[in-house]
């Protein structure tokens, strides 16, 4: 009797510890900090200026707001001020550099007879499974210039309906759904298939990434160009 | 939900053998795994959130007549958790963790004696898993206690004893069909197993086996993809060790790894429990 009195409060306090720990789980989703410069022009017009904007991101992909040093490689061509404003001066190309936290990211512009625009109204990327879980197939981000984005994936989309809760995300993190946006749940697996986004502008992602929600498995993603 | 049955039950008069009459085995266990990576749908490892399943549970076998045992296994208390996410780089919190308490699926058995008495003895059960258990629970209903559906499994045992010296170790072998409900994959199960007991101990060793059918719904969107998930399928081993305090009274560890798989996840499981012959 005394032997089993000692057996089941064994039992009891080894069921009581197991019964009580969340424990935690620590994500490695360090990224290479990168800075981008947001331009719509590829050649400005002798005499004009443009401003040009720089985000900054930080190693766990956060927008941040740190100062950005501007520069040009041939002033007398196309100079920058302190707030990225640009002025053309003469004919001829340089290289506009943007440096925050030494992260340098370099920009080629042209100086000539007119101002030409691009028109930047997508982003394109090929998805790359991080996973033993199938993802292959090319996607575009597309803007449709009211505020609202549309995510295509084109016809060669492949994955695998093995993982229960697959979700697309927008992401600045390959790693981590944390700050992402969800976009939905993928309910076809192969082909084609297009998803609308509300209120997201086309430069403030980076990645599209597919994930299992529930069980926070990182399938693969598309780094966005 | 047999599953826990299989990686639970051990230190038992088991396989084709029958319990006498009014005779009565009971064991009171914990089982447990935690496991932060799984053997994915093609039998490769990947990893996950980390989860937690802790089951405190009772298994009986009594003996109604020589012939028939009636089994029962309850999990009176389960526990799953998953972990909190936090950034490695900043111990920023990305989710937050997550728990469930409840009782288990519980199996219903009832074991009859084809051939006893022989030398080599062979037994037929049924086995009943009824849905007791919580099949989605937690925040976003992806913690499960159950997989929420009521299972029939028919299984043959076929068991025997050999002398070698002094000893008397045991062989057993068993093949089941698994019935499932609710969209789940009918499974074929099958395994071995051999046994020795040496004065006060007992050494056993199993290996057990899942296959899917893969006739269950093709876009099975129930959130189990841990012990209750659909397709299934592994290939365990199963170490056990036990001691006898008494002839009536004696306790038992023991370990399981599954050493291929598909959807379940591949970390080893654990359980100790006390057992007694009444």
């Amino acid at each position: 009797m005394h032997q089993r009195t000692h057996i089941i409060t064994i039992l009891s306090a080894v069921s009581m510890l197991l019964t009580q720990c969340i424990g935690t789980d620590f994500v490695e989703d360090t990224i290479e900090e990168r800075i981008i410069i947001i331009s719509e022009i590829d050649m400005l017009q002798v005499g004009e200026s443009y401003q040009l904007m720089a985000t900054f991101w930080d190693n766990t992909g956060k927008l941040q707001e740190v100062p950005i040093t501007w520069d040009s490689s041939d002033p007398s061509v196309i100079d920058v001020e302190e707030n990225g404003l640009i002025t053309a001066y003469q004919a001829g190309t340089t290289t506009i550099t943007a440096m925050a936290n030494g992260v340098v990211e370099e920009l080629i512009l042209t100086a000539g007879d007119s101002t030409v625009e691009t028109s930047v109204s997508q982003r394109t990327g090929v998805l790359k499974t991080g996973s033993s879980y199938p993802l292959d197939g090319d996607v575009t981000l597309v803007d449709l210039n009211n505020g609202d984005l549309r995510l295509e994936l084109e016809d060669n989309f492949n994955t695998t309906s093995a993982l229960p809760g697959l979700f697309v995300y927008l992401s600045n993190n390959p790693s981590t759904i944390n700050d992402a946006y969800e976009i939905g749940e993928v309910t076809q697996f192969k082909g084609a298939q297009n998803y609308n986004i509300k209120d997201v502008g086309l430069n403030d992602f980076n990645y599209v990434l597919f994930f299992c929600k529930p069980f926070r498995v990182r399938v693969g993603d598309a780094e966005l160009d | 939900m047999i599953t826990f049955n299989l990686m639970a039950i051990s230190a038992n008069a088991g396989g084709g053998w029958t319990k006498e009459k009014g005779k009565l085995f009971m064991k009171i266990s914990e089982w447990w795994t935690i496991s932060d990576q799984h053997y994915t749908n093609t039998g490769g490892i990947d990893p996950n959130a980390t989860r937690s399943t802790f089951n405190s549970s009772i298994y009986a076998e009594y003996g109604l007549t020589d012939r028939f045992t009636g089994i029962v296994y309850f999990p009176f208390l389960s526990r799953t958790t998953l972990y909190e996410q936090r950034s490695a780089t900043t111990r920023e919190l990305i989710s937050e963790g997550d728990a469930i308490n409840s009782i288990g699926d519980t199996d219903l058995t009832l074991k009859y004696g084809l051939i006893q008495g022989k030398p080599i003895v062979v037994s037929a059960s049924l086995i009943l898993g009824l849905p007791l258990g919580n099949n989605s629970g937690g925040r976003d209903g992806s913690l499960q206690t159950g997989d929420g559906e009521f299972n029939q499994m028919l299984q043959i045992d076929a068991s025997t004893s050999i002398k070698a010296g002094n000893y008397y170790p045991w062989f057993s072998l068993f093949t089941a069909f698994n019935n499932r409900t609710n969209g789940y994959s009918d499974e074929f199960r099958f395994g071995v197993e051999t046994g020795i007991s040496v004065k006060k101990w007992i050494g056993i060793l199993r290996m057990t086996g899942v296959q899917s059918f893969k006739n269950g719904d093709n876009a099975f969107n129930a959130i189990g993809t841990s012990i209750f998930a659909n397709n299934t399928e592994y290939l365990t081993f199963s170490p056990e060790l036990g001691y006898n305090f008494s002839e009536k009274v004696g306790m038992s560890v023991n370990y399981a790894i599954a050493l291929s798989g598909r959807v379940i996840f591949a970390d080893p499981a654990y359980s100790v429990g006390v057992y007694f012959n009444l």
